[in-house]
């Protein structure tokens, strides 16, 4: 019956449903344009190559063995590694120069503290393709183009952005906590290991979600470095060559390895979707 | 701040025997070699990976420096930025292009993001859902998205079947050089779900008294928004544009991989702009004069004026919204 | 902190003049450049071969070759390595680590790597060989792979261009004789569009636009009886006439269906032009403009299609030219960076001139092979749809155009202003081309030529 009977015949359930739709109705609209692409996407993993990319909306005979096939088709294997290597480490190491840089610039006072911030605040700023002239002769007279290093190195020498991050929650934190630990003569080290980062814990999970995310997207840096070689490919740019290797418009090949690119994030962030949007809040809500 | 002096020869970590009473620095200055210590990698890393290469890019761009060439390099003055100037098509129509991106994807995509957010704060229950349904797509990684867009928006693909179903006959999209980059901006819109979660949380942190005081003086939703909600997200709206505008400018993978799946025999690199250079932005021309052409003094023309631009233009955005933006509480 | 600031910048300052100062190391190898002869005995070497090639057939075809070289010679092996393109190479050769020998497909690249120096020249190693290149390459294939009276690259088979067309469908119209001038064709492409009941089109006789698959070689020069590069090596768009008259006949085609018919055409067909979904295949084109490894593909995808090749009809008032065809093809270098140069031109030698190695590889990627005794000795050359392909590349007055040290900007230029004018975004022919030779003219001049 339509819900203009229902209200008719039961006037206090007939009313709330009419709420109901009205609060989930545009909701609900949206969130069917957000999953349209990638249902698709989805679907078209498992169409045979014959169906796939021709329009049709559901797969008619099911294909399971795209998922194997990929494997077949690319090096899917040794790219994951190579993405994991790439992902992981400069994780590590955006947390580990990032937190000490951040903690001088909330923690400490000293002359010129500004001044340095806003020179962070500047390398944020800078675009990649500004740098990445000088610095590809560079990788390549030290004979690191073809490899993972200069994916990895730089990721130890501080993330402008992950500095900026830390150094806006460091900021919140309280002084009592640290001046009472320096009134019990705990040296600088000693207070961010001891007091900061176990408060600050929040904050370095986001930034390192945030670090290992950007890494594991990352499209331009591999494919400037590692894009032509045989043996250092991350997942990104060989999904990218997927459909010319001899693939030529395998959509469903490319859907499959999508998925499973795609797979390990999507578990990432329901395992720490809280860490996430927490994050995000602290980029852009408060100055 | 009152400036105690610290005393001198101290080395950080022999605190523990400091006597109590002139332990006590704050609000002290803390000593340069203890900063230096924590400062080193951003300093290593800023002059290595940012300081050397901005110069050097500036150097490479007075040169005709060839990667790859055995010729030896010679100084050339503004020759490259003659060039990019006078004699280059592909460097108009790639700024032609990015600037298109940054009028109408940034606006729009802030503008989506408020109004998914609104969406979503009017959900009472099951809301979490909700935001983890818009803001999935923002987190898949960019390649992904772009493949999955080229299945989407294919010529004979689902969507137009979709839409002849209501009699529309849908456009070539990304193969259509006057629909290539309005795809890419539909591929934006359903990737702002980091920017709606901002936005969704400022709106939340709007007091409610605010409202209920609009609504004593007689306005209706239209005029709340306008003149409550408004004004109190304004510096997320101010943060969105200037991110967008910023990550626009460098706008590479999306283009590049849309681009390179127009044909499976050619390689990426040929088919970078691909239709038409309707798809070529200032990036992908810069990489593909520095890195498939490699004309490394040419491209480093490119990037340094990419790099003026982008500073003059945050600027810019930063004085002229500090008119529009409303700190409540004291701001910054 | 700022003496940190200052600290950074003078480490910086010192960078730049540093690693400011490196290029690319030149070729300080003294060794001689003599060719090995056969019959020698050689210490073993290895060399390392690389080429754009990636698909399993034609990788397994280079392989068998090479195995078949080691066989022979045993000194010499070969580290192949495929999928790599031109910009690949030139990052190698950045990284001052190249291959010893390099096979591109992208032959307007000769004349950049021969100026700056990344290839060797290969004429000394050629005449040591007794090698006369005009006895052995055709003449189609020396015009792009020599700059400046270097022999740059050597040519590794090579592609001609013809017009497909549907028997069946050429019956059905009432067509007997395949066109031999622009005028023919179009008037045969009218008469051959079918439209469906609700208007649109179902068949297109022809499509000329410039983008459409391998369409950019009609505008070449070979086909309008004009040449991209006058003797002065100028282009001659502005002083020919017929490049007006070719680009007139184009927008006229173009217009009969619409633009933006066509642009539904190459939006849909462009991703397929290589696979069964080929409109030539399909019944969606009548006519269509392809190399021909387009052969072994139908051979492939739709074995009992019955279909004709011609030669590309040519402007009229051409019709002496009638027969010939754009001819360019994959080439092979020698890397001024090789630490093993004689062994490597040694190599190459073989790779380029043996002919069971050149009919081979041609059979199986459907190339054509690239020198006098291959040609001979080729099963394929009396094949009715080889055969036309194979009398366009012999034909003398076929070719493509002068390479300069642009690479391939000049012809990506010519195509941007191809598409312009199509789309009709530049109107008028007569000074679109005026204007687009002088920035070609310019742009040559910039790179050094």
């Amino acid at each position: 019956m339509s819900t203009l009977d229902l209200t008719r015949r039961h006037p206090r359930t007939g009313r709330r449903l009419l709420y109901l739709l009205a609060e989930h109705a545009p909701a609900v609209a949206v969130a069917l344009c957000f999953l349209l692409p990638l249902t698709i996407g989805v679907l078209t993993a498992f169409m045979t190559q014959h169906q796939a990319g021709t329009g049709s909306l559901w797969p008619s005979p099911w294909e399971f063995g795209n998922f194997r096939e990929v494997f077949r088709a690319m090096p899917f294997g040794r790219d994951l590694l190579n993405t994991m290597l790439y992902a992981g480490l400069s994780t590590i190491g955006v947390v580990i120069s990032s937190v000490p840089v951040a903690y001088a610039l909330a923690r400490l006072r000293w002359r010129g503290r500004e001044g340095v911030f806003l020179v962070v605040l500047a390398a944020m700023m800078i675009p990649a393709q500004v740098t990445s002239l000088p610095l590809y002769v560079m990788y390549a007279h030290i004979g690191w183009v073809g490899t993972l290093k200069p994916l990895i190195v730089p990721s130890f020498f501080g993330d402008a952005f992950s500095i900026f991050l830390l150094r806006q929650f460091f900021l919140t934190i309280p002084d009592e906590f640290t001046e009472a630990a320096r009134v019990d003569g705990a040296g600088e080290l000693r207070i961010l290991w001891r007091v900061l980062i176990p408060m600050a814990k929040p904050a370095i999970a986001a930034v390192g979600l945030f670090a290992f995310l950007y890494a594991w997207n990352d499209f331009y840096n591999p494919l400037l470095y590692t894009g032509n070689s045989d043996t250092g490919q991350t997942l990104a740019v060989a999904l990218s060559q997927l459909a010319k290797n001899g693939h030529q418009n395998a959509y469903q090949l490319q859907m499959a390895a999508s998925l499973m690119f795609l797979l390990p994030v999507l578990v990432l962030f329901f395992l720490a979707q809280k860490v996430f949007v927490e994050g995000i809040a602290l980029t852009g809500v408060k100055g | 701040m009152t400036t105690v002096l610290a005393p001198v020869g101290e080395a950080p970590g022999t605190a523990r025997t400091r006597p109590a009473r002139g332990g006590r620095r704050s609000p002290s200055r803390a000593r340069w070699w203890v900063v230096l210590a924590f400062l080193s990698p951003f300093v290593i890393g800023f002059a290595v990976f940012v300081l050397y290469p901005v110069a050097a890019t500036l150097y490479y761009s007075l040169t005709d420096f060839q990667a790859g060439s055995y010729r030896p390099v010679q100084f050339v003055g503004l020759r490259n930025y003659r060039a990019l100037f006078t004699q280059s098509d592909t460097f108009w129509v790639a700024v032609r292009n990015t600037l298109w991106m940054v009028v109408v994807m940034v606006p729009l995509r802030t503008g989506w993001a408020m109004l998914t957010a609104w969406v979503i704060i009017r959900v009472k229950r099951g809301r979490a859902v909700y935001r983890t349904l818009f803001f999935l797509p923002s987190m898949v990684p960019v390649v992904a998205s772009a493949l999955s867009f080229i299945v989407l928006l294919n010529p004979v693909g689902p969507l137009n079947r979709l839409l002849g179903w209501v009699g529309v006959d849908g456009p070539g999209w990304f193969s259509d050089p006057a629909w290539s980059k309005p795809s890419l901006v539909l591929m934006a819109l359903w990737a702002s779900g980091n920017v709606m979660v901002i936005f969704s949380a400022a709106m939340l942190d709007v007091p409610r008294e605010l409202y209920e005081a609009a609504e004593l003086d007689g306005a209706g939703a239209l005029q709340k928004f306008r003149s409550v909600t408004l004004p109190a997200i304004s510096p997320v709206i101010f943060f969105a544009l200037l991110t967008g505008m910023i990550y626009t400018f460098q706008y590479f993978t999306e283009a590049f991989v849309a681009s390179s799946s127009a044909n499976a025999t050619s390689s990426s690199n040929d088919l970078i702009g691909y239709p038409a250079n309707s798809l070529l932005f200032y990036s992908t021309e810069l990489y593909r004069q520095g890195f498939a052409y490699f004309k490394t003094g040419y491209a480093s023309a490119m990037a340094w004026l990419l790099f003026l631009v982008i500073f003059a233009a945050t600027v810019v955005f930063i004085r002229v919204s500090r008119r529009f933006v409303h700190h409540a509480g004291g701001g910054r | 902190m700022f003496k940190a600031i200052t600290g950074a910048t003078a480490v910086t300052a010192a960078g730049v003049l540093l690693l400011a100062g490196c290029t690319s190391t030149g070729s300080t190898s003294s060794q001689p450049d003599s060719a090995i002869s056969p019959g020698a005995s050689h210490k073993a070497t290895t060399v390392t071969v690389w080429t754009f090639n990636h698909l399993p057939n034609e990788v397994a075809a280079f392989k068998a070759t090479l195995d078949r070289l080691h066989a022979k010679y045993p000194w010499l092996t070969v580290k192949f390595v495929p999928n790599k393109d031109d910009a690949a190479y030139a990052k190698a050769v950045a990284a001052g680590d190249p291959p010893d020998v390099f096979i591109s497909s992208t032959p307007d690249n000769v004349a950049k790597f021969c100026y700056n120096g990344t290839v060797t020249d290969l004429s000394p190693y050629l005449s040591s060989a007794k090698i006369d290149t005009a006895k052995t390459f055709p003449p189609a294939t020396l015009v792009y792979t020599r700059y400046q009276s270097k022999q740059c690259a050597l040519p590794l088979l090579t592609d001609a261009f013809a017009l497909y067309y549907n028997k069946k469908m050429f019956a059905a119209a009432g067509i007997t004789k395949p066109p031999t001038t622009l005028a023919e064709l179009t008037a045969d492409a009218k008469k051959l569009t079918v439209k469906n009941a609700d208007g649109s089109i179902k068949t297109y006789g022809f499509v000329p636009r410039s983008d459409y698959d391998v369409n950019r070689y009609l505008f070449v020069g070979a086909h309008s009886g004009t040449s991209f590069y006058g003797k002065d090596g100028r282009t001659t768009f502005a002083s020919d006439p017929k490049w007006q008259q070719l680009l007139t006949w184009d927008q006229e085609l173009i217009d009969y269906y619409g633009k933006a018919n066509v642009q539904k055409f190459v939006g849909r067909y462009q991703p397929h032009a290589d696979d069964a979904g080929n409109p030539l295949l399909t019944g969606a084109a009548a006519m269509e403009y392809d190399g021909e490894w387009h052969v072994g593909e139908i051979a492939t995808e739709k074995k009992d299609f019955d279909y004709g090749v011609v030669p590309m009809p040519v402007l009229d008032g051409s019709s002496g030219t009638y027969g010939t065809g754009s001819t360019l093809g994959t080439v092979a270098y020698l890397s001024a960076g090789s630490k093993h140069k004689q062994e490597a031109f040694f190599a190459l030698q073989q790779l380029t001139t043996d002919t069971t190695f050149l009919n081979t590889l041609a059979d199986t990627v459907y190339n054509i092979p690239t020198t006098f005794a291959a040609l001979k000795a080729w099963d394929k050359r009396d094949d009715p749809h080889w055969k036309p392909f194979v009398d366009i590349f012999e034909n003398t007055h076929s070719s493509y155009k002068a390479v300069t040290p642009a690479g391939v900007e000049d012809i990506d230029t010519w195509r941007a202003f191809l598409l312009d004018y199509e789309q009709g975004k530049t109107k008028d022919a007569a000074s679109g081309l005026a204007t687009v030779g002088k920035k070609i003219d310019s742009l040559n001049s910039e790179s050094g030529q």
